[in-house]
């Protein structure tokens, strides 16, 4: 050997034997000494961006974080399939309503504590309903209480909540935001909350299941078990981790390995994926979303319903589903997904037919010209689609739209735009057509999407305004009699099936996986950790 | 010392240059013989390399793709459908005879053939590097030509911008300008020039000092030759040699920094097929197959490696 | 005199890094004002409305464009870089949060480049085949895409083999039996590794080439006839003329170093400057985007500075120019 390849081996040796001994005997789980300590791995797609509820917006990872460290008034249950959800006790014991149903006598219960050790009292109640409304905080939510016309505290345990009108809503309403500590954050002024939220972080107390133990930003968060946590023998887990993974395919890998135990909301084809790996569950549940295509009604040819009547017959659904979504999704009808109470159950989908596709444009004036497009005036028919940059599903299902209404002569110009410059584009109305998707909550007031007024107060991007859906619109707001109210929705779904402000493309299944480790994981469409605090081992 | 007069070795690197624009411009000819469309996705997504599937024409209109096709005596078919047996009358069928197709790289997650959407994406990728290239070796040689003739403050000055101009990781500057604008393909080429003139402008300025000195330089002012024409008439033919060198080392490394663009979302936007756009498309997403992700990374290195040699080969052999 | 030459030099350099600093602060200012609409306030609605208020104070976009910028200047120097609209937090903090790990890939990643290019081009020395065949290897792994590398050495070694973690720059939290040094580096092992191979063709060949040229030298000829022993030959002599070149070339890699770590940091879910930019760029979260053009472009100099005096150290005929 000469003295050149003895020269090279040094350092190469060194470095092959640190690189060895930093490998090791292979990654230790994420769980290390996991069987001792009962804990578990979330992976998130996002940091949360704080723990007040109030000032840190809406993404689903803060609520999530937030909803196990503090309590609500109620807890909603996902029975939602058969009538409107019905709301089980957590903070508030129990409650009654007056005769006119405008006041709600509520208890608290007894023996619940901050972390900190001060008991909740109905004070910590009534405080958080006058921060959730100042102007200064500008909660996000606020008016969703603006029919809460006062909360008078009894005792220390007993509240009196006045409404200001009967309505479907008013627990939802008054359930919406979780009750904050008012002796340790009354402490900071209205004005500077906004700008303050590491200050909350550093003064956290809290009365939920789980404690914050650690936070490293951009990493990991780590929950430990409340042990004055008012439910005996719950949380059965110890500790739970909270990683931030933003690559898809890394969070897959992990829990495809084991060295994970939870993820949250996966594709269809990742479904697919882990269904194959041996220790992983995937749950599938009906979500409460529809997927549409929204028409710019005030645009040519869109201000035509037959027109959007003939696009959606030129559209393959089912296709679109069997190709996206490996069954796990419907066609889409109407804007109220079938797993809803309301939802009408006599509107049949239409069709996908390119014939009478073209049979109907053609009655609208735009016939077929030599090369086969639908044309008037010499202007073939063509718009520009756009799609949020950041899904991908919608993005697969732009490209195959194209392709579809290709067939028929039709030229599409798909168009990705990040989130917020794609709110831009629709409320501003400057789009022809745009992918979207609603998730509904427990309302099922449609007015956000089909009522004129929403053209500059809501998200009636398209324009549609039909002076018979704004009076059922409104009547099903006020309405507190189910059958009634039920009856004037599927009316209403009658309409907007006839005219077609959107095409409703779909209703998607949502999947969850875990790993076998998990046991008691029931994720539905009001949050993939619901009852978090009732996970636990199956080793156990 | 320095080489005064043009060599040899420029001229092998023209036929080279050419080729690979034609092959570049023509490919998406070429993808026109491949399957092309979304005819089917459900039945023809992540199929492997050398799939061979049969496009059955139905008499609604829509296309079916199968694994196999058995003729029926009574003139319908019996297909193996999306792993699904089905059987298709004489009246379900268009006129159309089934026509096998194979799909030689593989589908992807909607069954488009990757061959087809690898020769699009090559044209435009490449398309892009190379004009961005030659943006960047005209701002940077004409820069340079100007700092080495001009000396003193100017020359002083230019330098001290390119260096600083150097010191800015390229990624980073060009996510900051392409999230003010959604950059479509020109927008793009100015960009890709505009982080990566710095070196051309060096090497070309150092080059140029040295025939400032050199005598026919002398010479031409003595005989009244106004700056622009020495410039261009004399000290031109002596740097084509190293431009040319330059030209294509910067088109190999812009090929890189295109395909690292389009990999992070940040240049040409899909649906239009890129190289970095297709390895993304891949691998980014949880569940994916190696063939989606092999080839196009291939095609990359492939294309870098070729412009590479191509530029081993010809002018100046101090960058081969 | 020497002296006076070197702190010349040094004066020199630091003006010169100064330069550069003022020029990315002026591109991140741009990046700003060419953001479409008004960049105090996103698209987002749920932006906490303070947030905006505090931003357009800070920008003074009521006032001309040449105030803008003094302003943008002054609040960069004090260190106010504004609100981000992605974190919901001051982008100080963001940013001081996401140097370290970059850091700890960038020196790590340079570390493995130049002791992989050194070891091989001394290696090569051996004889004309083995040269020829590094030769044609690093060129090829030259020419791979950055993120193919890091996306094989993911699969590969992470997720198939699982002989390394995958995302994170460290797992303290959950991992406890590591010393808390070998952790972050066993993180950061992977694609330090990916970015190494990745780029190490160019040092290999510039090193090579220098001591090729410094083994066939006239004053190496002269040792040997002296009957110098080649080992010595190649480390006190050969090397240590090479040496300057490599140090030369690590300044001018410092830039695409760290936009390796940007394409790496994505790929393995890692904190750091590069995914805050990433997210940024998603999220147009432009008082991030302007900062940390200007925070990486900071580090760049700062380094390149540093790598500049270990060159005027090791080559002292630099300082007399």
């Amino acid at each position: 050997m000469t003295f050149q390849t003895r020269t090279a081996l040094g350092p190469l040796l060194a470095t092959v034997g640190i690189a060895s001994l930093l490998a090791g005997c292979g990654t230790p789980t994420a769980l290390d000494g996991a069987h001792e300590v009962r804990s578990a791995t979330i992976l998130l797609a996002s940091e949360p961006t704080g723990v007040n509820p109030l000032i840190s917006g809406g993404n689903r990872a803060t609520q999530d974080l937030i909803d196990r460290l503090f309590l609500h008034l109620f807890e909603e249950q996902p029975d939602f399939a058969e009538h409107p959800p019905t709301f089980a006790p957590r903070l508030a014991r129990e409650w009654t309503w007056s005769s006119d149903h405008l006041t709600l006598n509520l208890t608290l219960r007894q023996g619940v504590l901050w972390s900190d050790g001060v008991e909740v009292t109905a004070e910590d109640v009534r405080w958080t309903w006058q921060v959730q409304r100042d102007k200064r905080v500008a909660w996000r939510y606020a008016e969703l209480k603006e029919h809460i016309v006062d909360i008078r505290v009894l005792g220390s345990h007993r509240l009196e909540v006045e409404f200001d009108q009967r309505s479907p809503n008013q627990l939802a309403d008054l359930n919406e935001g979780n009750i904050l500590p008012r002796h340790a954050w009354g402490r900071l002024p209205l004005a500077e909350w906004p700008s303050n939220a590491d200050w909350f972080r550093r003064h956290l107390v809290t009365n939920g299941p789980f404690k914050l133990e650690s936070w490293e930003s951009q990493q990991e968060l780590v929950l430990t078990a409340n042990p004055d946590y008012y439910e005996p023998g719950l949380p059965i887990l110890r500790r739970v981790a909270l990683r931030i993974v933003p690559l898809r395919r890394n969070r897959i890998e992990e829990l495809a390995a084991r060295r994970a135990d939870f993820i949250p909301q996966v594709t269809p084809d990742e479904a697919q994926r882990l269904e194959g790996a041996s220790g992983v569950i995937v749950q599938h549940f009906w979500h409460r979303q529809y997927d549409y295509l929204a028409w710019n009604t005030h645009r040519v040819p869109f201000t035509s319903s037959v027109v959007r009547r003939a696009l959606t017959q030129a559209i393959d659904r089912q296709g679109l589903v069997d190709a996206l979504w490996y069954g796990r999704a419907r066609v889409g009808t109407t804007a109220i997904p079938a797993n809803v109470w309301a939802h009408h159950p006599r509107l049949e989908p239409w069709r996908y037919d390119p014939a009478a596709a073209r049979a109907d444009l053609a009655s609208a004036g735009w016939a077929l010209d030599s090369d086969g497009r639908p044309t008037t005036g010499g202007k073939p028919l063509s718009f520009e689609l756009l799609v949020n940059a950041g899904n991908p599903i919608h993005l697969d299902a732009a490209v195959l739209i194209r392709d579809h209404l290709a067939r028929i002569g039709i030229l599409v110009t798909v168009r990705q735009l990040d989130f917020h410059a794609l709110v831009d584009r629709l409320d501003s109305g400057d789009f022809e057509a745009a992918v979207g998707s609603w998730g509904i909550d427990t309302s099922l007031d449609l007015g956000y999407a089909f009522h004129s007024t929403s053209l500059t107060e809501g998200y009636n991007s398209g324009g549609y305004a039909e002076p018979r859906v704004d009076q059922l619109i409104e009547a099903a707001r006020g309405e507190t009699n189910i059958e009634l109210r039920r009856q004037t929705l599927y009316e209403l779904q009658e309409l907007l099936h006839r005219d077609q402000p959107y095409t409703f493309l779909w209703e998607p299944q949502r999947s969850d996986a875990h790993s076998t480790r998990l046991e008691n994981v029931r994720p539905n469409p009001l949050s993939s950790l619901f009852r978090l605090r009732q996970w636990r081992l199956a080793a156990d | 010392m320095v080489e005064l007069a043009p060599t040899r070795h420029d001229r092998s690197a023209t036929p080279w240059v050419i080729a690979l624009s034609v092959a570049t411009l023509l490919a998406p000819l070429l993808a026109r013989q491949t399957p092309g469309g979304i005819a089917d996705p459900a039945a023809s997504r992540h199929r492997p390399p050398a799939t061979v599937l049969t496009a059955i024409e139905l008499a609604d209109g829509t296309t079916l793709l199968a694994d196999h096709v058995t003729p029926l005596p009574d003139g319908g078919v019996e297909v193996l459908h999306a792993g699904v047996q089905r059987r298709l009358g004489k009246e379900a069928l268009a006129p159309e005879t089934p026509k096998p197709q194979m799909y030689l790289l593989g589908t992807d997650r909607l069954g488009r053939d990757l061959l087809a959407r690898l020769l699009h994406g090559w044209r435009n990728s490449l398309g892009i590097a190379g004009l961005a290239a030659l943006a960047c070796l005209l701002a940077g040689a004409l820069i340079g030509l100007v700092a080495a003739y001009s000396g003193g403050m100017i020359d002083r000055w230019t330098m001290r911008l390119v260096d600083v101009s150097m010191a800015l990781p390229k990624l980073f500057v060009l996510l900051a300008i392409a999230a003010t604008q959604d950059p479509g393909p020109l927008l793009l080429v100015l960009l890709l020039a505009a982080v990566s003139w710095m070196s051309v402008a060096r090497l070309v300025r150092a080059r140029a000092l040295a025939l400032r000195g050199a005598e026919f330089t002398e010479a031409a002012r003595a005989s009244g030759c106004s700056a622009g024409r020495i410039l261009f008439h004399h000290y031109l033919p002596h740097l084509r040699p190293l431009l040319v060198t330059l030209g294509l080392l910067q088109f190999s490394s812009l090929i890189l920094l295109e395909a690292a663009l389009s990999f992070l979302g940040a240049g040409l936007a899909p649906p239009t097929p890129s190289l970095g756009g297709l390895v993304a498309d891949a691998a980014l997403r949880g569940s994916t197959s190696w063939w989606m992700v092999l080839f196009p990374g291939l095609a990359i290195a492939l294309a870098s490696l070729t412009v590479r040699w191509i530029a081993s080969r010809s002018g100046d052999s101090a960058f081969s | 005199m020497a002296a006076r030459g070197r702190l010349r030099r040094i004066g020199q350099r630091g003006l010169g890094a100064g330069v550069a600093l003022w020029l990315a602060a002026t591109l991140g200012f741009l990046c700003l004002r060419l953001a479409p609409g008004d960049p105090a306030r996103p698209g987002d609605p749920t932006v906490p409305a303070a947030h905006s208020a505090a931003l357009e104070r800070l920008y003074g976009l009521d006032r001309t464009l040449a105030a803008q910028y003094r302003a943008w200047m002054g609040s960069l120097l004090r260190g106010d870089l504004g609100w981000s609209f992605h974190y919901r937090r001051p982008v100080s903090q963001v940013i001081a949060a996401a140097v370290p790990p970059t850091l700890v890939l960038a020196a790590l990643a340079l570390t493995l480049q130049y002791g992989a290019a050194l070891t091989l081009a001394v290696a090569a020395c051996r004889g004309r085949r083995l040269r020829r065949s590094f030769d044609l290897a690093t060129t090829v792994l030259y020419a791979m895409p950055t993120f193919w590398l890091g996306l094989l050495a993911l699969r590969w070694f992470g997720h198939s083999l699982g002989w390394f973690p995958t995302f994170g720059a460290s797992s303290l939290a959950t991992s406890t039996w590591w010393p808390w040094w070998a952790d972050w580096l066993r993180h950061a092992s992977l694609p330090a590794a990916a970015l190494a191979l990745a780029n190490l063709g160019l040092v290999y060949r510039l090193t090579s080439t220098a001591l090729t040229e410094a083994l066939e030298a006239p004053y190496t000829l002269a040792a040997r006839a002296r009957g110098l022993s080649e080992r010595r030959l190649l480390w006190r002599h050969a090397l240590r003329n090479a040496a300057p070149t490599a140090v030369h070339r690590l300044g001018l890699d410092l830039p695409g170093v760290l936009s390796g770590t940007l394409i790496l940091e994505v790929l393995f879910s890692r904190p750091g400057l590069g995914r805050v930019a990433h997210q940024a760029f998603l999220a147009r979260d432009f008082p991030v985007l302007a900062t940390v053009t200007t925070a990486a472009g900071a580090l760049v100099i700062l380094g390149s500075l540093l790598s500049d005096l270990a060159h005027s150290a090791l080559d002292p005929r630099v300082d007399h120019g």
